[in-house]
């Protein structure tokens, strides 16, 4: 009896080690996720989100020129009527500011899977994740 | 089946019962699906602590599933557990009857192990996507952790109740020996 109990003991113990090990491989090797950022239907920049190993702030004009911003420059420069402030951080994206009425944009939050853009309508920005796995996130289907 | 023995199973269902209604109200600790602190399996381990057979063990587990599906509504969710409880039974029975009422832990930990092997199984087969195996690694830690967690509570408090003498009649009837000694 003592004989299977230690061998059970032993199984238990090495599916914990290789559950361990298998975690630690999955967040290891994560996979890509690359965000694009769209002005009025036009890419204007993709950011690989794996690459970004710091906290990065882009700001997007009323024209689609996007320009990476530092810390003290984070205001809304008075002449642009559209103008929106994307926050990069490692692995994941949000819109920071954004001069639009209702700020649904802001709301949205952080986004890290291609399961749900952020989409500023007013100002017509779209931030997509592309490359993660879909069906990874999706809980439930209705048909 | 002896009345006491019913009404011993009838307090145990319905302890368990409020069990597992109480710890789905918890918030999960880890926003993974399916993982949670299994504490209803305390039951199953005082049940089988208390030499009751696996016959009792899943009437119990049965009535438990029942009710929990006409309190809390919520069916399909009860239909993971159904499938990952009774290979759990199962696992459970076989273990401590190779070990008994010692290796109490080791028989929790098992049980948790294949609760949620189960589940994961029927989740793959349900949605015939491969990637629910990459829960596999989470699933089977948590496993582990709260078999033992399990398995501690179950180890702690089986010998109080058995010391209290009132679950004597889950027991199989043994016939008295004959006392030699005057």
């Amino acid at each position: 009896m003592k004989k299977t109990a230690n061998a059970l003991i032993g199984i238990a113990l090495a599916i914990f080690m290789l559950s361990t090990f298998g975690l630690l491989y999955q967040i290891a090797h994560q996979e890509q996720r690359i965000a694009n950022i769209y002005k009025s239907g036009v890419l204007i920049k993709s950011i690989d989100l794996n690459q970004v190993k710091e906290v990065t702030y882009y700001g997007i004009g009323t024209n689609g020129e996007i320009h990476q911003l530092k810390e003290e420059e984070l205001l809304i420069p008075k002449e642009e009527s559209e103008y929106n402030i994307v926050c990069v951080m490692p692995g994941a994206i949000s819109m920071h500011c954004s001069t639009c009425a209702n700020r649904l944009c802001l709301h949205t939050g952080i986004i890290t899977s291609s399961a749900y853009p952020i989409t500023c309508l007013p100002n017509k920005v779209v931030i997509q994740i592309v490359g993660t796995n879909i069906k990874d996130e999706i809980d439930a289907i209705a048909q | 089946m002896p009345i006491r023995k019913q009404t011993i199973l009838a307090l145990f269902a319905t302890i368990s019962l409020t069990i597992f209604i109480a710890e789905s109200t918890l918030a999960p600790i880890i926003p993974f699906p399916g993982v949670k602190l299994g504490l209803a399996n305390v039951v199953t381990l005082m049940i089988l602590s208390l030499d009751g057979n696996i016959l009792d063990v899943l009437l119990v587990f049965i009535v438990r599933i029942i009710l929990a599906a006409i309190s809390t509504g919520s069916t399909i969710s009860l239909a993971y557990s159904l499938a990952g409880g009774f290979l759990a039974i199962l696992v459970m029975c076989l273990i401590h009857k190779m070990l008994g009422r010692n290796y109490l832990i080791l028989t929790a930990v098992f049980g948790a192990i294949s609760h949620n092997l189960a589940q994961i199984l029927v989740a793959w087969g349900l949605m015939s996507t491969p990637a629910v195996l990459s829960y596999l690694p989470v699933l089977m830690i948590s496993a582990v952790v709260t078999g033992l967690f399990t398995g501690f509570v179950a180890d702690f408090v089986s010998p109080y109740l058995k010391k209290t003498g009132m679950f004597d009649a889950l027991a199989p009837y043994q016939i008295p020996k004959k006392d030699e000694e005057k």
